[in-house]
């Protein structure tokens, strides 16, 4: 064990929260592994946060990042449950092997994590247009707006993606 | 004047302007050629606009159907089932499909002469020379008064030039992304390939000027000659391979060519995504394949050597080991 100050903060830490911190989260994703992943994965981000010694109020700053976390998590296995849906609604002869599953699902993740934080309008709409090549016009009266709402959201996603992809 | 930052944010917003009009399902030929126009008046409007591209080269991976119902779902929802949105529509097989447009390049949208995916097509310009459009090639005629200019936006062409009409007569010019190529002769290929350029000479000549060198890296080509270069200059000079130019008849040739290679040539002409696993990537191909059906060549592969085309809809086909 590491004797450096950072590192003993950051064990008195966690013998002293991982208790509370671990309930919370099983109660939250109803499901004990999971909230012992995430417990883990919440340390180690505090690890390569700020320094451990200059956080003063911990529960609210390790519930804080533990929620970001748990709120990712659920995020991607919704998505996942959306994608194996898909999946099985093909027919038998059509299902591709679990390589190309896997790669496909990495590219929706990247893009859902892209998307997730936009209104529903401006994600819908900027899907339909360039995944699903509708025009303004079609998308406009399906979602019940003007076509220039359309191009607005539209806009507005691409302009968003491109902050986040950088 | 601007602060750096606020300029650059700009150009972005400018360029999303543009991509926006023309994926509306409402632009005209006037508004791709401004857009050509206005990306070509500074570097920093081209960055911007790749930017963009990149970014739907991603979008495109994604089968539409399949993204939809994904991608448009309600949720997380803890406890409780949500419908797929309307918007996203069906998930018969019928519906698993990819959507009608070309969305795979941007550039492709702008250009005054494009060619679909698997589409070849013979543009006669008004000299007398011809264009021969490879798959998936975008193309501007940019005639002026003291040039004859040919924009190549992306893809691959076969020029042939005809004598100038005009007294003094023009020269005929190819720019590219990487350099500008002036036809000393008749007949030549050139292939975008986005960093770089090939450049075959069937006929004549063909002086090469890369745009970071300037006439310094100025290079001249011949008949039988084959040069691959980049915007500072000359990569690599080789003899012109005895197949390439056997695409102008709609055929691969290959000989003792590697699969993956077989297969990136191949997946230029078809829909959607064509892949080859790592473990087959070394096999060698040989043999002329037409480029017009390239189910018939992907299971002609699978005859002749250890693989096997694993399918997951028309538009996303790998090739694996048996």
């Amino acid at each position: 064990m590491s004797a450096d100050p950072a590192s003993q903060v950051l064990q008195t830490l966690y013998v002293e929260h991982r208790g509370w911190l671990h309930a919370w989260l099983r109660r939250k994703l109803g499901c004990d592994h999971d909230a012992a992943d995430l417990v883990h994965d919440t340390f180690v981000r505090v690890l390569h946060g700020r320094d451990p010694a200059t956080i003063r109020e911990p529960r609210p700053y390790l519930g804080t990042v533990a929620h970001g976390l748990m709120v990712n998590h659920l995020r991607r296995r919704d998505l996942e449950r959306a994608y194996r849906e898909a999946l099985q609604a093909l027919p038998e002869a059509t299902v591709p092997s679990l390589e190309t599953q896997a790669e496909l699902l990495e590219t929706l993740v990247r893009i859902d994590t892209m998307l997730h934080s936009l209104p529903a309008r401006v994600r819908q709409a900027f899907l339909a247009n360039q995944l699903d090549g509708q025009t303004h016009a079609q998308i406009a009266t399906t979602l019940g707006v003007s076509i220039s709402s359309v191009r607005q959201y539209v806009a507005k996603a691409l302009r968003h993606c491109l902050e986040i992809v950088g | 004047m601007r602060a750096p930052a606020a300029a650059r944010e700009d150009v972005l917003d400018t360029a999303v302007a543009w991509a926006v009009q023309l994926t509306s399902g409402e632009a005209s030929d006037a508004d791709r050629a401004a857009c050509v126009a206005w990306r070509a008046r500074d570097p920093a409007h081209e960055r911007a606009w790749q930017r963009i591209a990149h970014l739907t080269q991603t979008l495109a991976e994604v089968p539409p159907a399949l993204g939809m119902a994904v991608l448009g779902r309600r949720g997380p929802a803890p406890g409780r089932r949500r419908a797929v949105l309307a918007l996203g529509g069906g998930l018969g097989v019928a519906a698993l499909g990819w959507a009608g447009h070309d969305s795979v390049t941007w550039r492709r949208w702008t250009a005054a002469h494009r060619t679909a995916v698997g589409e070849q097509r013979l543009v006669q310009l008004e000299d007398g020379s011809r264009l021969l459009l490879d798959t998936n090639t975008a193309v501007d005629v940019a005639w002026q008064a003291n040039t004859r200019r040919v924009i190549l936006q992306g893809g691959r062409i076969r020029v042939e030039t005809a004598a100038d009409t005009w007294q003094p007569p023009r020269p005929f010019v190819v720019q590219t992304g990487v350099g500008q190529l002036t036809a000393l002769g008749t007949r030549f290929l050139v292939h975008d390939l986005g960093n770089t350029v090939t450049i075959g000479v069937l006929d004549g000549a063909v002086a090469f000027r890369p745009r970071l060198s300037g006439a310094d890296g100025e290079i001249t080509l011949q008949a039988g000659e084959s040069a691959r270069c980049d915007a500072h200059g000359l990569q690599a000079r080789t003899p012109l391979p005895a197949h390439a130019a056997t695409w102008t008849q709609g055929t691969l040739v290959a000989d003792a060519m590697p699969l993956a290679a077989f297969i990136a040539a191949l997946a230029r002409y078809r829909q959607g995504q064509l892949r080859c696993a790592p473990e087959v990537a070394a096999l060698r191909v040989s043999g002329a394949f037409p480029l017009a059906d390239t189910d018939r060549v992907l299971a002609a592969l699978a005859q002749v050597l250890p693989v096997r085309i694993e399918r997951f809809t028309r538009y996303w086909t790998t090739v694996r080991a048996a």
